[in-house]
């Protein structure tokens, strides 16, 4: 027991007591930075399925996090045809053409990030951040966050944004107490391109 | 108590085995796709695919099948009587406003001096058509650098007891042809061209190929804008086409081919240039508002000093299910006239003063169903010495409705009402026409 005991105070993140919270905010404020907290595993939630939505020929939301094993809906609510597509190794999909009433959806296993384009309008470009924790968000306009019920306990910290480096740190939650980081993150330059699923640049420019 | 601690120790003993295994044969597989990759990646440096639709109509047009009428005796236009006596060869109303597809082929040019292929040649009579067999050939070499291709197989009779020639028979129409290289930029989106590639004015060539037009034949103004020139063109797109710029210079106009101001290869030293700047607001899915302008030397005539000009502007709103589109342009060629006392006008090279414009717009009623109404007006004198003069002034009003069925199939169906303006008497040249399109 002693030896399982100094197991659990070498792991980062075992609960120990009643939940915290951290709050916080990006600089400069912008919304659809994922924030994480690491050595929180998953646990799949099948009840919840977050959905990206196909409308005005975008992409909405662009950035969606969730958890390893989490299932994403994609419903079309174009009365024109799109094709999602993912060839990001390790989370190929492809979802085929479908119009206007229809959903599809996908199951994301592994953590990273996964670039999901249409095949049909190259405009139309999200980004799935799949974290394996129970406890992330994404910041709002003003870019702030918050992970409620926080386990007691010291964790690596990641801010995330879909262009641009990550910023890594470290969090004590206590219990009962909330927490407030400042996280300095350099925006990145967006992609200026892509390719088609078939590995072929998009046709004539309409 | 024995028997369950020996199975367990066995199982400690046997696990990092079992582990190491699983490792290597992930090891293994992960060698065996990394080398499956390199392999498909030599024997694809060139991607490319095969695409096409077949555009199968039936139609009729009203009268005779064609857009003008004679002045027969000067009676209309007596201005024009001591340039053409008589006035047969003085036309009233537009050779180009009995078109039955996406081509942009009239029923019947009827009398016309200055259309003369007469590709399809019904009159008044309901007939099927075969419009075009399309091919669209596409490879991308590498990520930056394309080259499409694009040409229409058009069956059509031939009159093998005619002399005059003007009944072609089947042909080919190599409509696009180009390279283009899209070199990576971080701060925008550059594409170079160089061929016969898309015009660069207005916005209705986008919509050029039967699948992707709304309805099923161009609008008045198509003629001057949806033509497919030869040169070199620069597109550069900045922050999500807020802001678009495109510059070509050609051998010569955007005119298309069927219009008598075309030329792919040029027969004077000067060259034309053209150019387009646009910008999409967010509103609805984005509404993109764009001018263009062209000049240079006419077309199909020898000095560079006799210009041709064209400016335009457009708008294309999609919002929810609704998408409008609207064109006005304006332009001229100045042609040139003998100086000779007496010598009629533009005998030298024919003159052409125009303006038109249309409004288009559809609603998207179900994923199947789209109903469409189209507006369109064109005012044009086009006149060749003694040859020819052509008085244009009409408007059009067009409803239909397209149905598309499934990912390949399209039929569409319309009607237009055909009325010319101003001193031109009304004549019989309304338009059913409907297509059956198949992608492939």
């Amino acid at each position: 027991m002693k030896l399982f005991g100094l197991l659990l105070l070498l792991v980062p993140g075992v609960a120990h007591a009643e939940g915290g919270k951290v709050v916080g905010a990006v600089t400069p404020a912008r919304a659809d930075v994922v924030v994480y907290l690491e050595g929180l595993p998953s646990k799949p939630m099948e009840e919840n399925h977050p959905q990206i939505k196909q409308k005005d020929q975008q992409f909405s939301p662009r950035v969606v996090v969730v958890e390893k094993g989490q299932t994403v809906e994609f419903p079309n609510e174009d009365k024109i045809f799109h094709n999602v597509f993912s060839v990001t190794d390790g989370s190929k999909f492809d979802l085929g053409l479908y119009k206007s009433g229809e959903s599809k959806a996908v199951t994301f296993k592994h953590p990273g990030v996964v670039d999901i384009y249409c095949n049909i309008h190259p405009n139309m470009v999200a980004k799935v951040k799949v974290v394996d924790s129970t406890a992330h968000a994404l910041t709002g306009d003003d870019g702030r966050f918050t992970l409620a019920d926080v386990p007691a306990g010291t964790y690596p910290v990641v801010a995330w944004q879909p262009y641009g480096a990550e910023w890594r740190g470290q969090v004590t939650v206590k219990s009962g107490a909330t927490v407030e980081l400042a996280i300095p993150l350099a925006p990145g330059k967006p992609e200026t391109g892509h390719l088609r699923k078939d590995g072929t640049p998009y046709g004539r420019y309409k | 108590m024995r028997a369950p601690a020996v199975l367990a120790l066995t199982l400690l003993v046997a696990m990092p085995a079992r582990a190491d295994d699983l490792s290597d044969r992930i090891e293994k597989l992960e060698d065996e796709l990394r080398e499956t990759q390199a392999q498909l990646k030599q024997v694809q440096p060139i991607v490319g695919r095969i695409s096409g639709y077949i555009d199968f109509g039936f139609f009729r047009v009203s009268g005779d099948g064609s857009g003008i009428r004679p002045d027969l005796g000067n009676v209309v236009f007596p201005e024009y009587k001591s340039i053409i006596p008589g006035g047969s060869w003085v036309f009233m109303g537009d050779p180009l406003s009995t078109t039955i597809n996406a081509r942009g082929e009239p029923a019947d040019t009827g009398p016309s001096r200055a259309i003369m292929f007469n590709p399809v040649h019904a009159g008044s009579s309901p007939s099927f058509i075969l419009n075009a067999l399309n091919v669209s050939l596409f490879a991308g070499i590498g990520e930056t650098v394309v080259v499409q291709g694009i040409f229409d197989l058009a069956p059509r009779s031939r009159n093998v007891s005619s002399p005059d020639g003007t009944f072609l028979g089947d042909f080919l129409d190599v409509k696009l042809a180009y390279v283009e290289w899209r070199p990576k930029i971080d701060a925008f989106a550059l594409s170079i061209f160089a061929g016969k590639f898309d015009s660069v004015l207005g916005i209705e060539y986008r919509s050029e190929e039967s699948p992707d037009r709304i309805g099923v034949t161009p609008s008045l103004i198509c003629r001057y804008t949806c033509g497919r020139p030869l040169g070199l063109k620069a597109r550069a797109r900045f922050g999500d086409d807020l802001f678009v710029i495109n510059l070509a210079l050609s051998n010569g106009s955007s005119f298309l081919e069927m219009f008598p101001f075309y030329n792919e290869t040029d027969v004077n030293d000067g060259k034309t240039v053209s150019a387009r700047i646009s910008t999409k607001l967010p509103i609805g899915t984005g509404l993109e508002l764009g001018v263009s302008g062209m000049i240079g030397p006419q077309d199909n005539q020898t000095s560079d000093s006799v210009l041709q000009y064209h400016i335009g502007a457009d708008l294309h709103l999609e919002a929810g299910d609704l998408d409008l589109q609207a064109e006005v342009v304006k332009g001229e060629a100045d042609g040139a006239t003998d100086p000779t006392p007496g010598a009629p006008p533009c005998g030298v090279a024919p003159c052409l003063d125009y303006k038109g414009a249309y409004g288009q717009l559809a609603w998207r009623l179900t994923n199947w169903l789209t109903p469409y109404a189209r507006v369109d007006w064109r005012n044009a004198l086009h006149q060749s010495g003694a040859s020819f003069i052509y008085i244009s002034d009409l408007m059009r009003v067009t409803g239909g409705l397209r149905l598309e069925l499934g990912t390949s199939v399209i039929i569409k169906a319309e009607y237009t009402v055909n009325r010319e303006l101003g001193r031109i008497p009304q004549f019989d040249d309304d338009i059913f026409t409907s297509v059956l399109v198949v992608k492939y």
